[in-house]
């Protein structure tokens, strides 16, 4: 599915806006909406626009332009100040550490009118972006280390990196049922790990069981098998298919 | 080579339909659900060698899945052991003639939180079962929100005998049906044979790629199996804009239209045909839409036929 324009929410609480800083790209228009008891206002610090009296569940729009950084603030009470960051483009937060050397993707949004983007790293790497027609765009980075990102004057995302290992043991329970134990190091509680078969009608590695690690950094998959197959557990991002580390080589099935 | 082989066209047949008879009722449970899509999953053109990243190939999307009775737990959308694949194409609704489908649908998309539906070709249904969005018109079941329950009540008439296209058609029906909301119906005569095997194959395009059942490139879109001497059947539909040709190597069947041999088979968009032949050829086929655009762009896959040559 495609989203139309850019648009972002802030929320207004009691006595704070969430998020108090906003990162968006020029186009976007940010809503905010009154999610407290009090009344609120959104006033422009330089006067340009003051969204008036804002009730419990009100919400008010405002599209911004040119790149730059606008704050604003409540009228009716001192202290509750806000900050929109305006660019050309934005990186998304990395939700999940990367592997050394291990491709890792990138994504983010691009002001209208821009087409081309380059990824530049901390670690001196330069990495072009796919830009797609609804504004968002992609590139795929190969960080060594943790590595700092920036494209264009959007602000920077950090890629955690960590050199994780993932163990595995496989135990027949009958003929063809096998419980393979999962465990990974650095604990990655909650990453998802997947067990693939090297399969000849699939030219290669095919996913065959995705799983999550439990709080333990630990899963057990349960595999039915009936020609042997060379198989292995790799560790993914949420995708399920961008690899960050994999086990040995084992074996499922026996004719 | 002789060939006992034959080809069931479905389409606009206005044959009377049939009254009502006693048929079984067949219940379907299903759910429009988030999943994480590979179109990809090896990662590679097996054919060209081309890599690809999983950046470029995977997409969050909403599919129709299968559940126990109550969505207590889901089911494979088809049993295992068919070849068929997972999650796209939604399940396979099975029923002969006479026989009346409930498929109680749910809303499961917590992903894009949208309005969905599901419409049917080629069965009988009342108004408010059509499934199709239009505003002041139609009702609960063309435009199902999330967290709701709807249930279609269809029947199989005589003239319902074949292949058919369901799909949402709620205000969310572009980007859904662009994400994968389709399946199929496949009905038999009252007393017509079952093929041994039934392979479903959608051609859509999906994201960058031109797909087959949502997946691109030889390895990647379902691997289907048969053996020497089984009937097997290929349920083919088109999704989308654009015009396919169903090509399968190895293998003729009849038109019934002209009483010809064929092995490639023009379908546009919500068309589907039924083709059945008894497999009589060993080895690994590839069939692919022969336009040749599309072939480049993922719409093709292998086809394992086992046993000795007749």
């Amino acid at each position: 599915m495609i989203m139309a324009a850019a648009m972002a929410a802030v929320s207004i609480g009691y006595a704070n806006y969430e998020p108090p800083r906003l990162d968006v790209v020029s186009g976007t228009t940010v809503q905010w909406t009154n999610e407290s008891v009090r009344r609120h206002t959104v006033t422009a610090d330089d006067g340009s626009y003051d969204s008036g009296s804002l009730n419990n569940t009100d919400s008010y729009e405002h599209t911004y332009g040119a790149p730059g950084t606008y704050g604003y603030y409540c009228r009716l009470h001192a202290g509750i100040v806000g900050e929109i960051d305006v660019h050309d483009a934005v990186i998304d937060a990395p939700s999940t550490p990367g592997s050394p050397n291990r491709a890792y993707p990138l994504h983010g949004e691009v002001a209208a009118g821009i087409h081309t983007l380059t990824v530049e790293g901390d670690d001196g790497s330069s990495t072009p972006a796919t830009v797609a027609d609804d504004g968002t765009w992609s590139a795929t980075v190969v960080p060594r280390t943790t590595t700092t990102y920036h494209a264009l004057d959007s602000a920077p995302v950090t890629v955690l990196v960590l050199d994780r290992k993932v163990t595995t043991h496989t135990r027949a329970l009958s003929r063809h049922r096998y419980a393979v134990s999962v465990s990974v190091t650095p604990a990655s509680p909650g990453a998802t790990v997947v067990l693939q078969l090297n399969l000849r009608e699939r030219f290669g590695w095919w996913p065959e069981i995705t799983r999550r690690l439990g709080k333990g950094s630990t899963t057990v998959i349960h595999a039915v098998r009936h020609a042997r197959a060379r198989a292995r557990v790799v560790l993914t991002l949420p995708d399920g298919a961008t690899i960050l580390a994999t086990s040995r080589v084992f074996t499922l099935g026996s004719r | 080579m002789s060939r006992r082989a034959f080809l069931l066209v479905t389409g606009a047949v206005a044959l009377a339909a049939a009254p009502a008879a006693s048929g079984q009722v067949r219940q379907y449970w299903i759910a429009a659900v988030p999943v994480t899509w590979n179109m990809v999953p090896n990662e590679r053109d097996a054919i060209t060698g081309t890599s690809y990243f999983a950046a470029d190939t995977v997409l969050p999307t909403v599919v129709y899945r299968r559940y126990t009775p109550h969505w207590r737990a889901p089911l494979r959308n088809v049993a295992a052991g068919t070849s068929n694949q997972n999650l796209i194409p939604g399940p396979l609704l099975r029923a002969r003639v006479g026989d009346r489908i409930l498929v109680h649908f749910k809303n499961l998309d917590t992903l894009y939180k949208q309005p969905h539906s599901m419409h049917f070709h080629g069965v009988y249904y009342e108004f408010p079962s059509d499934g199709a969005y239009i505003p002041g018109f139609s009702g609960r079941g063309a435009d199902v929100k999330p967290g709701q329950v709807f249930t279609y009540k269809l029947l199989a008439r005589r003239d319902s005998v074949g292949v058919w296209p369901y799909h949402d058609h709620s205000p969310s029906m572009d980007d859904s049906i662009a994400g994968g909301m389709y399946g199929m119906l496949s009905i038999l005569g009252r007393r017509e044979r079952a093929p041994d095997r039934e392979f479903e194959v959608v051609f859509a395009p999906m994201g960058q790629f031109q797909t087959i059942d949502g997946r691109a490139f030889v390895g990647d879109t379902p691997v289907f199996t048969s053996r020497v001497g089984q009937l097997v059947q290929w349920d083919v539909m088109a999704m989308g804009s654009e015009h396919h040709t169903f090509h399968v190597h190895g293998h003729r069947w009849i038109d019934p239209a002209t009483h010809r041999p064929r092995d490639t088979q023009s379908i546009g968009p919500a068309e589907t045909y039924r083709i059945r032949w008894r497999e009589d050829n060993p080895g690994t086929w590839l069939y692919h839409c022969h336009v040749e655009a599309h072939m480049m762009a993922g719409m093709i896959g292998i086809y394992r036929v086992t046993g000795r040559s007749r």
